[in-house]
């Protein structure tokens, strides 16, 4: 299910709009500004695939250049066709120059009170993502070598288990968070060897074969490759299915040809 | 035909996008062409691409991890009409057989860049890749032929070959 808004829609109808700050010169109060954002994203299992998240109180949109998220229930009598509306309480993230469809013909849900389990991120979690993150983006990232990135986010997954995934996972959906970086991590979680996430990690770059950004779907194709595990493939087979990018396509196919030699019984 | 490793994904066919003006280029391909002394490194293929596996091997063979490698082959021949010159130096990776086959791309400035993508684009090139398990599996190889030595490999890809 998804469910989209154009904010000019819901002006009045206590949505607020706000411009993300600019990570590169991020002061303090940005910085608690996208703790707060990213707390948000975090409560709730925003990232299964079938359950939306709990809403925040207060609806947000929030834009940046042409980028526009939406996250947060409706449920107002003042939306601008004069219906009465109930979005999912879900995030997404929109782009209208690469999705001009999405953002000139939202699609409105049906009421939905469906909600994922009750998960308060870890504080102490977030921060060290967010700062390797930050870090990431002046450290020249070269395909096949080690970085101080991949080590960071290595030793995150191993301090944190879980609780470094989700905002791993958010980070993605940060508008202007760099692909390149966000491709490496997930390369790296992928090539983690840790029993207790392996679950995590799988459906993670399971569900980021369907990002917007091709080097965000290279990066959760490499990183499942690594992984290894052929519970994954019926995955890749419907990527493969609707990927748009031919070269990416024919790497989806590699990809489960080499799963269709791993023991299916390794992970189960 | 000369061959350099990049990133796929910043060459994707469908990124050859409407939007470019003319003769433009898009710029996320410069993040490949990255200089040094104003040259880029290259390997010079035989006509026949029979030196292709030795050289994806010997590139695989030079980072830390057995990751896909990716990689362009371009001709060559009109490098020279854009004033960029080809000398041949020793190759850095683990494979001595394969360092006979480098080449820098030199004199270059950051007008030569653009037309050597411009170059490289209109010859419609594809990027390719040799998956991970394909590296993987040309590194034991060449490691157990001897034509690359364990030693010369970094620390972290002899861990991650499982051989330390």
């Amino acid at each position: 299910m998804t469910w989209l808004a154009r904010p000019d829609a819901y002006t009045g109808a206590g949505v607020e709009t706000r411009g993300m700050p600019d990570r590169d010169n991020a002061t303090d109060g940005d910085l608690e500004l996208w703790r707060n954002l990213f707390g948000q994203f975090l409560q709730g299992d925003a990232l299964t695939e079938e359950s939306p998240a709990p809403a925040p109180s207060e609806p947000v949109v929030l834009t940046m250049g042409s980028d526009v998220w939406f996250w947060g229930t409706v449920g107002s009598d003042s939306v601008a066709d004069g219906q009465r509306h109930q979005l999912g309480q879900h995030r997404v993230s929109v782009s209208s120059e690469t999705r001009p469809d999405l953002v000139e013909t939202p699609e409105i849900a049906s009421t939905s009170s469906e909600t994922g389990p009750d998960m308060i991120c870890d504080a102490k979690a977030l921060d060290a993502v967010w700062s390797a993150f930050q870090r990431a983006q002046f450290e020249p990232l070269e395909a096949g070598m080690d970085s101080l990135f991949s080590r960071e986010i290595e030793q995150l997954v191993h301090a944190f288990g879980e609780s470094a995934l989700r905002p791993i996972e958010s980070a993605v959906a940060v508008p202007h968070t760099s692909q390149e970086v966000l491709a490496e991590a997930l390369i790296t979680l992928g090539r983690l060897i840790d029993p207790v996430t392996h679950q995590g990690r799988l459906r993670l770059l399971l569900r980021q074969l369907r990002s917007e950004s091709a080097w965000v779907r290279d990066g959760a194709l490499q990183g499942l490759s690594w992984m290894e595990d052929a519970s994954a493939v019926a995955g890749l087979r419907r990527a493969a299915k609707v990927e748009s990018i031919r070269e990416l396509r024919a790497n989806i196919e590699v990809v489960i040809s080499e799963l269709g030699e791993v023991d299916e019984c390794l992970w189960s | 035909m000369v061959l350099r490793g990049v990133r796929q994904a910043r060459w994707y066919m469908e990124y050859r996008a409407p939007w470019l003006d003319g003769e433009d280029v898009p710029a996320d391909p410069l993040g490949d062409l990255r200089t040094s002394s104003n040259c880029i490194s290259v390997w010079e293929l035989e006509t026949d691409l029979s030196n292709l596996e030795l050289l994806i091997t010997a590139n695989a063979a030079a980072r830390d991890k057995p990751d896909p490698f990716d990689y362009l082959i371009f001709d060559d021949s009109c490098l020279g009409d854009l004033g960029i010159g080809i000398a041949q130096t020793e190759g850095k990776t683990p494979c001595p057989e394969a360092n006979i086959y480098h080449r820098d791309l030199t004199d270059l400035t950051g007008l030569k860049l653009v037309r050597l993508i411009r170059l490289i684009w209109s010859q419609d090139v594809e990027a390719k890749r040799e998956g991970r398990k394909n590296v993987e599996s040309k590194l034991s190889q060449a490691l157990a032929s001897g034509s690359i030595a364990a030693d010369n490999l970094s620390a972290s890809m002899r861990r991650n070959l499982g051989i330390e």
